[in-house]
């Protein structure tokens, strides 16, 4: 058809200008995206989303929506919490306390724990596994399998982590639910094992996925790269928690490690001894965990009457038993959502159905009961160490029975689940 | 000149057979099958992959012949043609055959694929036992994993009251989904939240998981790929290829994450020592045992 | 006959009615094309983002990373993937090839071929575009509303999509005596605001809603079209037209609107039942048992998921046809003419039509092989399925059988519509093997499903529409549009093309599932990820092709040589009339003595209009 030299001329300049920007593009597109680690430019964010350092005593019997996390913390001071706005900290203290983190923990490329003027630290990191290399190999996994939950600096506001409940753990306050520890001195952390058992089988009715299928080089760099995030996170969290508190007083800081001796009252000199003292807490902790005694091997009868005692310890008030029921309403049926320490709601868990959080082996369900879960207010029992562990696994045993209620004696049965048992089809097998 | 037109249609559809026909050879075909019915469900697909390149070749070919044999010429006319009754009855009996065959000859496969023993092959009464099952596994899908639940003693005593409640002395695992060779098994599929689709790569196998329902799903390996070594307590993989498990229905952002791993013994009693072990490691009373410990036969009970 | 369609009557328009509140269906097609093009802009851009995560899903985006939250670290997050390709279907199927099929050519070419003067409801065609308008606004809003737009892929199954309202309140009886006193717990309410977020994914709470809203409005533009066709080919044809002297694109737009009048009101149905899910905690599609999803637990349903999926493919596969017909039509309308000789068969080419949309209605069940259907059902479905097949291939017979003795005049237009026909038997094959069950278990929601769609609706439709573009636009403008680049662009994209679609069929033979947003983390998907990157690069090119039709467009609608009445020398009854075509489109009432596809007469005559008198008359 119709053509005239002009188009013709444009088309050529056209086709040339065209075939350069393919050639561009492919050479941009190619170089840019092979990497599997974080832009090298790319720090930690210093703290910007609200601090809860009391959550109200209220409980409630719905949880807040999807995606409201942060609208919901930001609502805890008006029901009788306290929660401050790292926003409000001094320009000066502010990038004071940044600079040294970014020295201390390095970026998310290049994650450190301790830096070469600070031997002790270092030393001390290394025998937590925290050297840079594996922190290195941490990074890596954690940006491809927790980042999306996690968040970048572990505060469980990845994109996806504000939209699933129960939210995404926020290291930064350096606590753990599920612990097995039982260190000398105040400071409780997780074992390594803890965090391990945790990333091996998920956790089970939450979103957190189990990485059984990753080798278990990986899970150890991804631990060690949790317990970076988690150190960073604290360091940072108390330091403008006090500061806030203490009305931006930098001597006030030191009151939170009485028996260090610092040289000079600065932040710098805070983070550091401040640093150490955790580390030494993880190592503490790491070494000592909860032993049980040797579980006495039962026969069916005495099983019966071991459940039997458990249910008694469970929901009796008496002085001689733990009362979970006050908390574990109905069995754990009934949701009564109460405030854990990061200022989301949480439920005492459902113990008529065989689901269990912190694991499911019976040395889990034991330490659950020991150490409770200190940060969902969840208490652990004292009871004297000559009867702690027979009290404990009657409990325990009748913690496992309840979902079954062939396992039951009858009529523990029919107090928890009336007088028709619920799955009665299931009765005759699972007696067997 | 024009008529080159007809080269670049040629030499498109020619890189397609091509890439055809070096996928095998780069090892972008089929996963290894290890489905007592996946062997039909590959000759399925390489008739009809015979038949729809026979038809692909001949269409392609008459049109880029077309193109180059009949452009516009100087003086040559078009021949006025509205139609042929013969020509038309002709390609509309000979698909219609085929695709009548190939419609029929999928029949008993289908019927293999989800009833397992048939005594006829034609379909519309499925005049077939239903497998008799030697292990019974309820896979449980949630946002984003694989609960997978297997009984004592592989069978239970009311399989369907079991997928439902399940026993205390269950074994429960996360993406790993174990069988041995030859097994009947049956998966009992449940998911608590949105639509999972059960996908085995190497089975040949898809089945959506829908809210509220239990669905049935069998298979039977025909080839094992691990070992259970009873000093060491660990998998010993017999091939290096991973048998995997997908989901290959949308279940949300991180449908892409669960993913799961088959392993088939090579014998039920390889199996039923695995078991074991791993059995004993879920019912654990006392500290778990770390690594030296374990690697100095301390701490599992024998 | 509304007045204003007289022929010849004049009438006074200023800009607002002529060009935006127009009621002539010519100005309300080239509003549709239009609008078309921005859609196909957005909807590209979409697949492009698509590709560059799929081909280094662990890598950091270059330049858009940055754009990015920071605690999302460089990369795109998961959810955010599943709003792109949920968007990206949404927009390409209900926003760009419905509307340019029958939207843009239908209405622009249905008057102006039956001889008709306008459409026969001229103001619900003028409505059937304007609503339109706030289904744009919705689908383009839906992304910035919290959550983010619609993930649940443009299938919307539930429950991922349907779980809202008040799935995230726990409702148990509490036992007065049990709770303590606190005052704030049962007065205090500060959680109702966020009622309409939910548990399944971020965007299947406000995001879903809009998107079931747009739909609804897509839907309820669609039927006053479909209505207005129907209306307008039985009732308004000119003297002499016959229905059998129809061309083929009036033909498989008739079929289409029947399609679409008879399948919409299923879909629109579903839409309704899902958004009453979502707005007042309806359970259409929640399980009797309640779903949990973490500590959030919804209420217990009564429902059923797999009723959306039967509601949803019973609309959904006929649209499937709604996709393709049209484009067929033009196809064989531009064959015919540029190959300067009359269409093969073309009875049996209008009843293979009619076959595959009265197919289309029995075979929706191919899609739920393995969802769960009864298997003995799915025998059934599969033999309908197969049987589709058959007025395909007869199609694509007659295709070739047309350019057998022909005389092929290689113009922009016919090109597009050759590689019609050469794309259209790639997608048709490729869908034997779907249709087969024991194999359609292992591809289903594999990349072999992505390749089918891709070849029939982009690789088919899309040229079929490129082609029909080429085709009217001199009937729409007055001017031609420009052949060096028209033919340039057909060739880049018809070998960028396959080069992106044609390995999808390799994933999907290897087993690789669509949807994925790291297809890496499965070692047996690991050596398919270099035809994975390769695929994105020629994706990218593909869409910067795309960039030259619309240059060309925009170019040749103010810089194209002009055309005269009849620039194709075409014989159908739109080349009858100037270019463009008066208001009230023909100057006297054309009247119609022969069928549309009169070309190589005997003797010296090279073709016959519709409306030149009777060949006997002019001897």
């Amino acid at each position: 058809m119709a053509k005239t030299p002009f188009i013709f001329s444009f088309f050529t300049k056209l086709l040339g200008l065209s075939a350069f920007s393919f050639l561009a593009f492919i050479l941009i597109i190619t170089g840019c995206s092979n990497s599997d680690s974080y832009p090298d430019d790319v720090v930690y964010p210093f703290r910007t989303d609200l601090l809860v350092d009391e959550v109200p005593k209220l409980t409630h019997d719905r949880l807040p929506g999807p995606g409201q996390l942060d609208k919901h913390i930001a609502r805890i001071k008006e029901l009788g919490g306290k929660t401050f706005n790292p926003r409000d900290l001094p320009e000066n203290l502010r990038t004071e306390l940044d600079s040294e983190l970014n020295a201390i923990f390095g970026s998310p490329y290049k994650p450190t724990v301790g830096n070469p003027t600070l031997t002790e630290i270092t030393s001390l990191a290394k025998a937590l596994k925290l050297d840079e290399e594996t922190l290195a190999a941490g990074s890596k996994l954690y940006r491809r399998n927790c980042l999306h939950c996690h968040g970048l600096a572990g505060d469980g506001r990845g994109p996806t982590g504000p939209w699933v409940n129960p939210h995404p753990r926020d290291f930064r306050q350096g606590k753990f639910k599920f612990v097995s520890s039982n260190p000398s001195g105040n400071k409780i952390k997780p074992r390594r094992e803890d965090i391990l058992r945790s990333l091996k089988v998920g956790i089970e009715g939450t979103s957190m996925p189990a990485f059984g299928l990753l080798s278990d080089q990986s899970l150890e760099q991804l631990t060690s790269y949790v317990v970076h995030l988690s150190l960073r996170g604290e360091v940072e969290f108390e330091t403008v928690r006090t500061l806030l508190k203490k009305k931006n007083a930098v001597t006030e800081l030191f009151e939170l490690i009485p028996d260090a001796e610092p040289a000079k009252e600065t932040i710098q000199e805070f983070v550091k001894l401040y640093l150490k003292d955790l580390l030494k807490a993880y190592q503490r902790s790491d070494l000592k965990g909860i032993e049980p005694a040797v579980y006495p091997e039962l026969n069916d009868e005495q099983l019966l009457e071991s459940v039997k005692r458990g249910y008694h310890l469970f929901s009796s008030s008496a002085s001689d038993a733990f009362g979970c029921v006050s908390c574990h309403q109905d069995f754990g049926r009934q949701p009564l959502y109460q405030y854990d320490e990061w200022g989301t709601l949480v439920r005492p868990s459902n113990l008529t159905v065989s689901s269990y959080r912190g694991g499911r082996r019976p040395v889990d369900l034991y330490w659950r009961v020991k150490r409770g879960i200190p940060p969902s207010k969840m208490p652990g029992v004292t009871i004297p160490a000559d009867e702690e562990s027979k009290k404990i696994w009657d409990l325990v045993n009748f913690i496992e029975a309840m979902p079954f209620p062939s396992l039951l004696p009858d009529d523990v049965r029919s107090k928890i689940y009336g007088q028709v048992p619920r799955g009665v089809a299931s009765l005759s097998e699972a007696s067997k | 000149m024009q008529r080159c037109w007809s080269l670049l249609f040629a030499a498109v559809n020619l890189s397609a057979i091509g890439l055809f026909a070096i996928a095998p050879a780069m090892g972008w075909w089929l996963p290894h099958n290890i489905a007592s019915y996946g062997a039909d469900v590959d000759r399925l697909f390489y008739i009809i992959l015979i038949a729809t390149g026979f038809f692909f070749v001949v269409t392609q070919s008459a049109l880029s012949y077309f193109m180059f044999r009949f452009c516009a010429q100087e003086g040559v006319k078009a021949k006025n043609i509205h139609g042929h009754f013969g020509l038309e009855l002709l390609w509309t009996a000979v698909p219609f055959a085929i695709l009548v065959y190939i419609g029929f000859a999928q029949i008993p496969t289908w019927a293999k694929m989800k009833y397992i023993e048939i005594e006829t092959w034609f379909p519309i009464t499925y005049n077939g036992k239903n497998l008799d099952p030697d292990l019974h596994i309820t896979v449980l899908g949630r946002q984003w994993e694989w609960r997978m639940r297997y009984p004592q003693k592989n069978i239970p005593a009311d399989p369907l009251a079991w997928a439902d409640l399940g026993n205390l002395q269950d074994l429960h695992l996360v993406n790993e989904l174990h069988a041995w060779k030859d097994a009947k098994v049956r998966i009992h599929l449940k998911t608590q939240d949105v639509i999972h689709s059960f996908f085995l790569p190497n089975l040949r196998l898809k089945q959506d998981a829908l809210p509220g329902k239990i669905m049935p799903v069998w298979f039977q390996p025909i080839e094992a790929n691990v070992r259970y070594n009873t000093n060491t307590k660990t998998l010993e993989e017999l091939n290096s290829s991973p048998w995997e498990i997908a989901c290959a229905e949308l279940c949300g952002g991180r449908h892409y994450r669960m993913r799961g791993k088959l392993f088939v013994h090579e014998s039920k009693q390889d199996y039923e020592r695995w078991f074991a072990d791993s059995i004993l490691k879920q019912r654990l009373h006392n500290s778990p045992p770390t690594q030296e410990t374990l690697a100095a036969g301390i701490g599992v009970r024998q | 006959m509304n007045h204003n369609s007289e022929p010849g009557h004049e009438v006074k328009l200023n800009f607002f009615t002529k060009y935006v509140f127009s009621q002539d269906h010519k100005m309300i097609g080239i509003q549709f094309l239009f609008s078309g093009l921005i859609f196909f802009g957005i909807g590209g851009l979409l697949a492009l983002m698509v590709r560059l995560q799929l081909a280094w899903p662990d890598g950091n985006i270059p330049y858009l990373g940055k754009w990015f939250p920071v605690s999302w670290g460089g990369k795109m997050s998961p959810e955010f993937y599943t709003m792109l390709f949920t968007m990206h279907a949404s927009i390409m199927i209900f926003f760009v090839i419905i509307p340019w099929l029958t939207g843009a050519f239908g209405n622009f070419v249905i008057p102006l071929m039956i001889g008709a003067g306008d459409m026969a409801f001229p103001k619900l065609n003028m409505l059937s575009y304007w609503v339109m308008w706030p289904a744009f606004i919705t689908i383009m809003a839906s992304f910035f509303v919290d959550g983010g737009a619609a993930s649940s892929g443009w299938t919307a199954y539930p429950t991922l999509s349907n779980v809202g309202a008040d799935a995230g309140i726990q409702k148990t009886e509490l036992k007065s005596n049990d709770i303590k006193s606190n005052e704030p717990n049962s007065t205090y309410s500060i959680f109702k605001e966020d009622s309409f977020n939910s548990p399944s994914s971020p965007g299947a709470g406000m995001g879903q809603i809009f998107w079931l809203v747009s739909l609804f409005l897509v839907g309820i533009g669609s039927m006053m079209g479909s209505v207005n066709y129907i209306t307008t080919i039985l009732n308004m044809r000119a003297p002499g037209m016959t229905l059998l002297r129809m061309p083929l694109t009036v033909w498989s737009l008739f079929i289409t609107a029947i399609l679409q009048a008879l399948a919409l009101p299923v879909l629109t149905v579903a839409l309704m039942l899902q958004l009453l899910d979502k707005l007042i905690a309806t359970t259409f599609f929640l399980p009797p048992g309640g779903l949990s999803f973490g500590n959030w637990h919804t209420s217990p349903g009564g429902g059923q998921p797999l009723l959306w999926q039967h509601l949803f493919w019973f609309y959904s596969h006929p649209a499937v046809y709604i996709m393709i017909l049209p484009a067929m039509g033009v196809v064989s309308d531009i064959i015919s003419t540029f190959s300067r000789k009359p269409m093969f068969g073309y009875k049996p080419m209008v009843f293979s039509m009619s076959a595959i949309a009265a197919l289309g209605f029995i075979v929706w069940g191919h899609h739920m092989f393995q969802s769960g259907m009864d298997p003995r059902l799915g025998t059934g479905f599969m033999l309908a399925t197969i049987l589709i097949a058959v007025p395909s291939a007869i199609k694509t017979f007659n295709w070739l059988a047309t350019l057998w003795g022909s005389s092929i005049h290689y113009t922009t237009a016919m090109l597009n519509a050759l590689g019609f026909v050469s794309m259209f038997v790639i997608g048709g094959l490729s869908g034997i093997f779907m249709a087969a069950t024991p194999v359609d278990v292992y591809f289903h929601d594999t990349y072999f499903i992505v390749a089918h769609i891709h070849y029939v609706l982009f690789m088919s439709s899309i040229f079929g529409i490129f082609a029909g573009i080429t085709y009217w636009f001199p009937k729409m403008f007055g001017r031609l549009m420009n052949e060096t680049i028209g033919k340039t662009h057909f060739a880049l994209t018809f070998i960028f093309g396959n080069l992106t679609f044609f390995p999808m069929h390799i994933l999907g033979i290897g087993g690789h599932p669509r949807r994925y947003y790291d297809p890496t983390i499965y070692q047996y998907l690991e050596n398919l990820q270099p035809l994975n990157q390769f695929m994105t690069i020629t994706a990218f090119l593909l869409g910067l092709t795309q960039l030259l039709f619309v240059f060309n467009i925009f170019y040749s609608v103010w810089f194209g040589p002009k055309a005269g009445k009849n620039p194709w020398n075409s014989n159908t009854l739109e080349w009858d009339t100037p270019s463009p075509p008066p208001h009230g489109n023909f100057l006297s009432t054309p009247i119609v003595s022969r069928g549309p596809y009169e070309y190589a007469i005997e003797g010296n005559l090279d073709h016959l209009t519709q409306s030149s008198p009777p060949l006997e008359d002019i001897k």
